[in-house]
């Protein structure tokens, strides 16, 4: 604009005052000062803020004037607990949504800022209020100090565990609101949260600071790598699904997973027992997940990085977006945990256990409680899998299939005569499961033979259904750079018939 | 990579096709839009112009065929296509808890500009906007228009050569509609090249170099306004008004050559002259005052643009044949 003149008819007004912004500096990410300048100002922010001040004083009161500082230790605790693991991470479950809902992602998206640097501003920008509500508590910390009765430097300790806590779930959070569905988000985090305040705290405490075991170094560098990770590969999910399709995120996502599946089973080489095969299988089933799940690219520019060598090409095939190329990284993925677990077995009982079929049948049944709700998708839902909902699908036909096992458990806890035919009347992957690790299932090739078919069956319909795709990426990385790269590959032309894209036009 | 130009257009769209769920929303489109040109894009609800907009604005992908901004494939390239283009949504996205200071601030950090440049972007485009004494206010407390101005001036922050504006007059009151067109008035004058669509031609007709007009996923016409009153009959209708009366104009016309009698009025009536030069226009009236009569009135019938818009899609419909001019 070279002459920024207003228009006659709005020339008229009072000179306005010439307006500045100096609040952030510029090396700051814009995302994360636009999240701090909104942030702040949110009502859940200022309320969570001054409730935390008004509780603490409480405490710190009551400490004062009574003589057992139990009762206000468990508050003091209670308080800075909810603020930090639930109230904060809380906040960040519609972070990326939001973008959606209020119409500005598609805005953002034409600016420099790429999906990642969306998400991570957005966690920095959370992290940042966690940081100023646990700087708020730390006078208090002190005067409790003073007031006698508690250790200062574990009380230290504490809030920062809790911190560290808070900002990893911040990132799950905001990886998970990416969902624009709300009922999926409020899903993942009811059970995520159940998860993790049951299951997180007991190993994290455990491991590092009770308990009957002492302070252990490498279980603490484990968990730490652990947490990193998870932050990464969350954030890096919500990224990707907010991404425009010409970004490859694929390519973080899962080759963290096999560089941190690999780490995590260097750890039992350190002396670690079962906590890195447990961590590094999470890992890759997480993972899994979310590339059984992906929408589809179809954007051959997304497949050129891998057609500059021909050795780099078949990589496509597992590092490029979408449920597609998810089948294959699932399937080497089970390979290569499967491959680090025997190597841990061997080095701990040599090859004579090779042929004992139990940790068979528990392998294919962990696989095949990744892959078994696509069977379902691929039969009744095939139009979703190239959408946003695919996921969603996905994600409540798992939970169907939990109360599922978990009735059918009852049902064969409560009778004896249901027992014996109940495991083979429903075949499913996570009772099979259930069954070898209670020892209610003989160990039998018919087992291996159908937890293998329960993991592998599902793979091999989505590979059917999504054929088309495959031949596209194919087409793609082997013929030259034609002008199909305008096109969007793999998409059904319009007198196709059915097709699996539920776009919709927008005009 | 798409090498751009500088005298490469500044949108071309070559065989465009895009499809849905195997519904055609676009189909084999061509244009071309030069540099400097404002276009308005012209069609009823679901013809496909937000989906041509959102492909060259590299918001979607198309399904097959090719589109450049300045030399650059909206494919192969998007973010050299960024850089030169401004997009204004039909729905302005805004935040809550957010001045409109800081919402421009957001949008020139987020698009590389910082310390003074980015102060004095921002300064410019709140003054384009006239939005400086606006700068404290809540963006989610603005009315329509100022919020249309608001999401004008974020598509203005990093000065683009092209702007693509969808129905950036949707909703507005009068006054906000005739301070927005003003806007677009002095940015075409500036240079920029606008791609505006609408619903109201009227509005369009006096911003516009030149209309497309889009049906069902097909361009069925590209030209002036002029041209599309014009029609595709090749002829011109002028009203004259005669002090002599209607009998004696029906009269000169059974005589003139090329020149019919359509219908009269009270004091004259219309006549079709078959061509549309204005010589042969002039020379009409030239013979009607050598032949004598007192012309008192004589002027071309400017058809309304929607009611061209509509004979044309009627026209399609009896032929059957889409048609580009």
């Amino acid at each position: 604009m070279a002459s920024p003149s207003a228009p006659a008819e709005i020339a008229g007004r009072d000179p306005a005052p010439r307006p500045s912004l100096s609040d952030f500096p510029n090396w700051f990410s814009p995302m994360l000062v636009k999240e701090l300048r909104q942030g702040m100002r949110t009502n859940l922010f200022v309320t969570a803020f001054i409730l935390l001040q008004l509780f603490m004083i409480l405490c710190v009161l009551f400490a004062a004037m009574s003589s057992e500082s139990d009762d206000s230790n468990g508050f003091f605790w209670f308080f800075v607990y909810v603020t930090l693991i639930f109230v904060q991470p809380l906040r960040g479950l519609g972070a990326l949504s939001s973008e959606f809902r209020l119409n500005t992602i598609e805005l953002i998206q034409l600016t420099r800022l790429d999906a990642w640097r969306i998400a991570f501003g957005k966690w920095t920008a959370l992290n940042a209020q966690t940081v100023l509500l646990v700087v708020t508590v730390v006078p208090y910390l002190v005067m409790r100090y003073f007031l006698g009765g508690v250790n200062f430097i574990t009380d230290l300790a504490s809030v920062a565990l809790l911190t560290a806590a808070s900002c990893f779930l911040s990132a799950v959070a905001i990886g998970v609101s990416a969902f624009r569905s709300t009922l999926v988000r409020v899903v993942i985090a009811v059970l995520g949260l159940f998860l993790l305040s049951t299951l997180g705290p007991a190993i994290v405490f455990g491991r590092m600071f009770g308990g009957t075991r002492p302070f252990d170094v490498t279980s603490t560098c484990l968990l730490l790598l652990t947490a990193a990770y998870g932050t990464y590969l969350f954030l890096t999910i919500g990224a990707s699904r907010i991404a425009p399709r010409s970004e490859n995120l694929a390519i973080r996502k899962r080759g963290g997973a096999f560089l941190f599946a690999a780490a995590a089973i260097a750890f039992h080489f350190l002396g670690l027992d079962d906590l890195p095969v447990l961590l590094a299988g999470l890992a890759l089933a997480i993972a899994a997940i979310d590339a059984l799940t992906e929408p589809v690219p179809l954007i051959p520019t997304v497949a050129r990085p891998f057609r500059r060598n021909m050795l780099v090409r078949p990589l496509a095939f597992l590092f490029t977006p979408g449920w597609h190329t998810g089948i294959f990284f699932v399937s080497f993925a089970f390979v290569a945990w499967s491959a680090g677990v025997a190597a841990i077995e061997i080095s701990q009982f040599g090859t004579g256990d090779i042929f004992d079929l139990e940790p068979w049948i528990a392998a294919f049944s962990l696989g095949g409680i990744v892959t078994f709700p696509l069977l379902l998708i691929h039969i009744g839902f095939a139009r979703r899998t190239d959408t946003e909902h695919h996921f969603g699908v996905y994600l409540f036909i798992q939970v169907g299939l939990l109360v599922f096992t978990v009735l059918a458990m009852i049902a064969v806890e409560a009778s004896n005569d249901f027992e014996e035919f109940a495991f083979y009347l429903f075949p499913l992957p996570s009772l099979i499961l259930l069954g070898n690790l209670n020892g209610r299932i003989d160990e039998s090739l018919y087992f291996v033979v159908v937890s293998f078919v329960g993991m592998s069956a599902p793979l091999l319909l989505a590979l059917i259904r999504g054929r088309n795709h495959v031949v596209a990426l194919g087409a793609a990385l082997y013929r030259g750079p034609g002008r199909e790269a305008s096109h969007v590959a793999g998409e059904p032309g319009p007198d196709e018939g059915e097709s699996s894209s539920s776009e919709t036009p927008g005009e | 990579m798409s090498a751009p130009s500088s005298q490469a257009p500044a949108i071309e769209v070559t065989r465009l096709s895009r499809w849905f769920s195997g519904i055609h929303a676009v189909r084999e489109i061509s244009f071309t839009v030069e540099p400097g040109q404002v276009v308005g894009f012209v069609g009823a609800n679901g013809a496909g112009k937000t989906t041509t907009m959102r492909i060259i604005a590299t918001l979607d992908y198309p399904s097959a065929g090719r589109a450049c901004v300045a030399g650059f494939d909206v494919v192969e390239d998007p973010a050299s296509v960024r850089r030169v283009l401004g997009w204004m949504p039909d729905h302005y996205g805004t935040y809550s808890h957010m001045t409109v200071l800081e919402y421009l601030d957001f949008f020139a950090r987020a698009l590389g500009f910082s310390g003074a440049e980015r102060k004095a972007r921002v300064e410019e485009v709140m003054a384009f906007t006239d939005l400086a004494s606006l700068s404290e206010r809540l963006v989610d407390k603005l009315s329509k228009g100022m919020g249309q101005r608001l999401c004008l001036g974020r598509a203005l922050i990093h000065d683009p050569s092209v702007l693509i504006l969808d129905e950036p007059a949707a909703g507005l009151d009068p006054k906000a509609r005739v301070e927005l067109k003003h806007l677009i008035r002095i940015l075409a004058e500036e240079g920029k090249t606008v791609f505006i669509s609408s619903h109201i031609l009227s509005e369009l007709e006096e911003m516009c170099d030149s209309l497309l007009f889009i049906n069902q996923g097909e361009i069925i016409h590209h030209g002036s306004a002029e041209e599309l009153r014009r029609g595709r009959d090749g002829v011109t209708v002028v009203r004259v008004t005669l002090a002599e009366g209607a009998e004696k104009l029906e009269s000169w016309a059974q005589m003139a050559p090329d020149v019919a009698f359509k219908d009269a009025s009270k004091n004259g009536g219309r006549l079709i002259i078959e061509s549309h030069e204005e010589e042969r226009i002039a020379g009409v009236l030239r013979r009607m005052i050598e032949d004598g009569l007192t012309v008192v009135d004589f002027h071309r019938e400017q058809a309304r643009l929607e009611d061209a818009f509509i004979e044309i899609l009627g026209q399609l419909e009896s032929e059957g044949t889409p048609i580009v001019s």
